[in-house]
């Protein structure tokens, strides 16, 4: 129906909980993002009459009060990552081989950089260490990397994951990204990990930057656009990573905040929130976010609190069983062997 | 009546005057029977002689006579005369044939019955007139101080607002009173006008009865919503308020098959619930006395008479009206009189001294059963079904809770065919909670999936708790043998109706005095089934917790459970705190089959069912509009994770006819007609239906399994027309607004194929570029090449 229900391979996550190797087509345009207005872009929203498939209550209850129709709140495909089985929600080794990563994918806490990112925030030292430690920082196409980051291992969470905000490719985003290192050195608990957006970690300047503070710079890759470069486990990657960490942080309350809560960090919210060229006025802009969640907005976070908004938000309550959702999102009724083996038919 | 003016003729029915001679009264409608008896019997003398005016099921005749008075009975009809001489010479009932006019008064009768529709107690022989003057002419029969019993129609009632202005039509006839208008001299206006309208005729007036279709209540029993404080007895919302008003809806909804202006269970269940259920009933019963022309004449306001009977008959003090005390002002509010005595539980003496005059009179009276118009009682008729299968019983408050009991004596197991119907199961608490498919209507009214998901999770668990492995032949399809697991006994008829959502027993426990009833207590892994959802009455509860990705969802477990109830008791610390899921049990638990059946064919026709009547009542639903009753059914058992294949879903709809259809022994006379449009058996017009099924159930059934394989075929024969014009006025809304989206989808389709097109002409422009001939100029050689080489191999494979 749409190409950006592929993005982020969220229809491959619905297709996994449901047992189903490859994603049909969905009847509906799947909400992409945490959204504060009415689930889609103000610019930009479904055509009339596809079912508008939504993560909360929240943009259903935005969007009937314009006037639009059509809404299930289905929750997050997030949600569905969480809900599916350990065994299905591996990432394969096989997924990994052939792939051009742009990723640089060292673990937090590596040696490497633990001399300077332990110590904290000389970035003279860190810089040197840094570049020691890693691997050639630009592309690494084609190499294979654990799956989940080295500090997992043990099994322990260990540091910050943070995510400055970003923009895409027809938004750019303005902000001083050193003063925001710098805090992160200052605020952030150590080993931190930079998670840029993969048009700014195209930016050797950008990442060099995090990097000289002695940070460890990945991206999660491209989201993928009309059904080209889908990354079909981008959400299972992105959740390893998170659960690799303690916290997760951002200079926004933003999507990944709200995964990281859901995924057990804990969370922080500081740093220049910087500015994004061109906002539409429905969002409201960030001022509003505040004032709807000015809770969340603090270096440490409620963790109580930080995991019901990302529950609320998420639309955890509304993540249906899995006959349901290929009922929902119009796909062919399911055919597993529980079901044959109960038929009288 | 003295012998002389009665042409005593051996052979026939004595005419009185102004009989029909050639037509019938009987519409097959049912009528009030013994079970009516409860309400009255108090109030009604145990001797002497009682005339009885127009039709009633030949049981509250019988048990009339057997009260030990000479019951007369006048038809104005002469074959429903001498039908009814016949039937009831045995019990030694006299009937007369002949209009109002031409009953003999003379010294008057000890009590007269007058319950049936005022405009068929005369004949085209006598001018028409308004009811209050039929009135009169009814209360003339009795003697001074007798007990007049008689129906007052209500012209604003539920069935003024169901069918709109004309009342009646299609129901039989159109009453006298109705047509005269209230101005014009006739039936009361309004509850507060009921007294005065029998002053007039000479009564004054003990109480009135709300009568309802196949139930009868006292005014205590529909008390207004917003009652006095609330008291540590009756403590405000109790779930048990919710009785009276689904009865009354039940009965309603069964009495109304036909098309309406709107749903009339929900319309009569809102009544009750806002207190309007006695000012709003169809029809009225209002318990009186012939007041003595000697003693002040029949103009004295009923607060004059109201002591007297109390002296004069002590029988009357069980029917001691609710609407008498102060008069007016009280009819006016009946919660104003009525409330309080609801509060406090009969005691043993009250229960005691009332039911001594009746169980004296042969009445089947247990002596825990209370009775008396100033109790919150109801009496159900519970009709519509072949004599066999009925158990009439009365229902009472109880503390703050209902409690039940078969009238009848005969509480034998009965047993035909599959079905087993033991009345003794129904004595006792009354089931508490709104029926599932009021609850699932509700969710789907607000688009709440979460809410549906639990509901349609919990009744799947319900259907299958305590499940056994077992095999079955599917004699509701092919015949076929087959092996899975069964559906307990007493669930093969849960249908979504037959089952109630709501508290715990544990928290109706705390609340109600009266749980000790075994049958009504709901098992565990009922109780626990509900992943991920709960009541609809939780709004906005998080269920589950996410960190570590502990198991969100719901997947499978509902039906795991169905099997193996332990070993899904894991899933019970999931929603442990947060919500406490809806408790599902029976609400008429005597019915039980000995059919071995999947349970996930009970389970999909109990959803096909449902499916149908949303869509036929036109209740919006979070779906597209134009769904099939199939594919909503298989869309609501997807919500509990189960899918079904069209085979399932035909032999679900087989099943359903199977269950319905009457059974030899249900309609021995006259024989079953199964296909006839509403399952009426043509000769007698009696509805024939099997048991525990309402009328009409299994000609729905048969339209549905006939239906079922167009509508595969062609969506567009799936449409159920409603019912009511309210719903089919917001059916139409909600089709245009779809309509609309569609148009506008058109739209943006041929907007998005253009815009393909324009791409497409793009590339032929590219065809014609000087870049494009250059190079095609070069590599020219090698696609003639190409070309002669396909040709060469063409030729070569051909023969």
């Amino acid at each position: 129906m749409n190409h950006q229900n592929h993005w982020y391979g969220h229809a491959h996550v619905l297709a996994r909980y449901c047992g189903l190797a490859a994603p049909p087509r969905i009847w509906g345009y799947l909400q992409h993002g945490w959204n504060v207005h009415d689930g889609y872009g103000a610019d930009d929203g479904p055509a009339p009459g596809v079912p508008r498939l939504v993560w909360s209550d929240g943009p259903r209850r935005r969007g009937m009060l314009a006037g639009r129709r059509g809404y299930r709140v289905i929750g997050a495909p997030f949600a569905y990552l969480l809900a599916t089985p350990e065994p299905a929600r591996r990432v394969p080794l096989s997924a990994d081989h052939g792939r051009r990563r742009r990723t640089v994918p060292t673990a937090p806490g590596l040696p490497s950089t633990v001399d300077g990112a332990r110590r904290g925030t000389a970035p003279a030292s860190t810089v040197d260490g840094a570049r020691r430690g890693t691997p050639p920082a630009s592309t690494v196409d084609g190499a294979r990397r654990p799956t989940v980051p080295a500090s997992t291992v043990d099994g322990a969470r260990r540091g910050t994951i943070y995510y400055p905000f970003h923009g895409w490719e027809a938004q750019a985003v303005f902000g001083d990204h050193r003063a925001l290192a710098a805090e992160i050195a200052a605020r952030a608990e150590p080993p931190v990990t930079i998670c840029l957006y993969w048009l700014e970690f195209r930016h050797p300047q950008l990442r060099e930057l995090y990097e000289s503070f002695g940070f460890r710079v990945i991206t999660h890759g491209p989201r993928g656009g009309h059904y080209q470069g889908t990354d079909p486990w981008f959400l299972n990657r992105q959740l390893a990573e998170l659960r690799a960490h303690r916290w997760v942080a951002a200079n926004r309350l933003c999507t990944a905040v709200l995964y990281g809560a859901a995924a057990g960090c804990r969370v922080g919210v500081y740093g220049d929130p910087m500015m994004i060229e061109n906002e539409h006025p429905a969002y409201g802009g960030i001022a509003r976010i505040r004032r709807l969640w000015p809770e969340l907005h603090a270096p440490e976070v409620d963790p109580g609190y930080a995991a019901e908004v990302a529950r609320q938000e998420l639309g955890v309550r509304h993540v249906a069983p899995p006959a349901e959702l290929a009922d929902l999102l119009g796909w062919p009724p399911l055919r597993r062997p529980a079901t044959r083996t109960e038929s009288v038919a | 009546m003295s012998a002389a003016a009665v042409r005593a003729d051996a052979g026939s029915v004595p005419l009185l005057g102004g009989e029909l001679l050639g037509e019938s009264d009987l519409d097959g409608a049912d009528r009030y029977g013994d079970w009516l008896l409860p309400l009255l019997a108090g109030a009604l003398p145990a001797a002497g002689r009682t005339l009885v005016l127009g039709r009633y099921d030949d049981s509250l005749l019988t048990a009339l006579a057997a009260r030990g008075t000479q019951v007369d009975l006048v038809l104005r009809s002469r074959p429903d005369a001498t039908a009814a001489r016949v039937r009831l010479a045995a019990a030694g009932v006299r009937v007369r044939c002949g209009g109002l006019a031409h009953i003999p008064v003379e010294t008057g009768y000890d009590a007269v019955l007058a319950a049936d529709d005022p405009a068929i107690l005369s004949g085209p022989d006598q001018p028409e007139r308004p009811w209050p003057d039929t009135l009169a002419a009814i209360a003339a029969l009795a003697r001074p101080g007798a007990p007049v019993v008689v129906l007052v129609p209500n012209p604003f009632g539920l069935d003024r607002l169901v069918h709109g202005e004309v009342v009646g039509i299609g129901r039989g006839t159109v009453s006298r009173a109705e047509r005269a208008g209230p101005d014009a001299g006739g039936a009361p206006d309004g509850l507060p006008a009921v007294p005065a309208a029998l002053a007039a005729a000479g009564l004054s007036l003990h109480g009135l009865l709300a009568a309802y279709p196949g139930l009868v209540a006292t005014a205590a029993a529909l008390p207004p919503y917003d009652r006095a404080p609330a008291t540590a007895a009756r403590p405000e919302h109790h779930p048990a308020d919710e009785v009276p008003a689904r009865l009354v809806a039940d009965a309603y909804a069964a009495g109304h098959p036909g098309p309406v202006l709107t749903d009339p269970g929900r319309l009569a269940y809102r009544a009750v619930r806002h207190g309007l259920g006695l000012a709003l009933a169809p029809s009225w019963i209002a318990v009186a006395t012939r007041a003595d022309p000697t003693s002040g004449g029949t103009g004295t306001a009923p607060t004059a008479a109201a002591d007297r009977p109390a002296a004069a008959r002590p029988a009357s003090d069980t029917a001691e009206p609710a609407v008498s005390g102060t008069g007016g002002a009280a009819v006016a509010r009946p919660g104003s009189g009525t409330g309080e005595p609801s509060v406090a539980p009969p005691t043993a003496d009250a229960a005691e001294s009332v039911a001594g005059p009746t169980a004296g009179a042969g009445e089947p009276v247990t002596e825990e059963r209370p009775v008396g118009a100033e109790t919150a009682a109801i009496v159900l008729a519970d009709g519509g079904r072949p004599e066999y299968w009925a158990v009439p019983r009365v229902v009472w408050r109880s503390g703050a809770g209902w409690r039940a009991q078969p009238l009848r004596p005969d509480t034998t197991v009965r047993l035909l065919d599959h079905l087993r119907r033991d009345p003794g199961r129904l004595a006792g608490a009354v089931p508490v909670g709104e029926s599932l498919a009021g609850a699932l209507a509700a969710a789907c009214r607000h688009g709440d999936l979460v809410a549906v998901r639990g509901l349609v999770a919990g009744y799947l668990a319900f259907l299958g708790a305590g499940a056994k492995t077992g095999t079955w032949r599917a004699v509701w399809s092919d015949d076929e043998p087959g092996e899975g697991v069964l559906c307990p006994a007493d669930r093969v008829l849960a249908t979504c109706d037959a089952v109630l959502v709501g508290p715990t027993p544990d928290a109706a426990a705390r609340a109600t005095d009266a749980l000790e009833a075994a049958p009504f207590a709901v098992p565990d892994a009922a109780r626990r089934a509900v992943p991920g959802a709960g009541p609809v009455a939780v709004p906005d509860a998080a269920p589950t917790a996410v960190p570590d990705g502990a198991p969100t969802a719901v997947p499978g477990a509902a039906w795991t459970a169905v099997a193996d109830a332990p070993a899904a008791a894991g899933n019970a610390d999931r929603g442990a705190g947060d919500m406490e899921p809806p408790a599902l049990r029976l609400a008429d638990p005597s019915w039980s089959s000995g059919l071995a059946v999947p349970v996930r064919l009970v389970f999909l026709r109990g959803l096909q069912r449902f499916a149908y009547r949303l869509l036929a009542s036109g209740a919006p639903h979070p779906w597209p509009a134009g769904l099939s009753a199939d594919r909503l059914a298989g869309t609501l058992a997807a919500t509990a994770d189960v899918t079904v294949s069209p085979g399932e879903l035909a032999d679900a709809a087989g099943l359903a006819v199977y269950l319905t259809a009457p059974l030899a022994a249900d309609e021995p006379a006259t024989g079953a007609d199964a296909d006839s449009a509403f399952g009426a058996s043509p000769a007698s017009g009696v509805p024939v239906v099997a048991g525990g099924t309402g009328p009409g159930e299994h000609a729905e059934a048969l339209r549905y399994a006939a239906g079922q394989p167009r509508w595969a075929a062609d969506p567009a024969l799936a449409a159920v027309p409603p019912r009511g014009y309210a719903e089919a006025l917001a059916a139409i809304g909600a089709l245009s607004a779809e309509l609309a989206d569609a148009r506008a989808q058109l739209g943006w389709l041929d907007a998005t194929v253009a815009e393909r097109d324009r791409r497409l002409s793009e590339l032929g422009t590219l065809r014609r570029s000087v870049t494009y001939r250059v190079g095609y100029l070069a590599t020219l050689p090698y696609h003639l090449g190409i070309r002669l080489l396909r040709r060469e191999l063409r030729r070569l494979r051909r023969p």
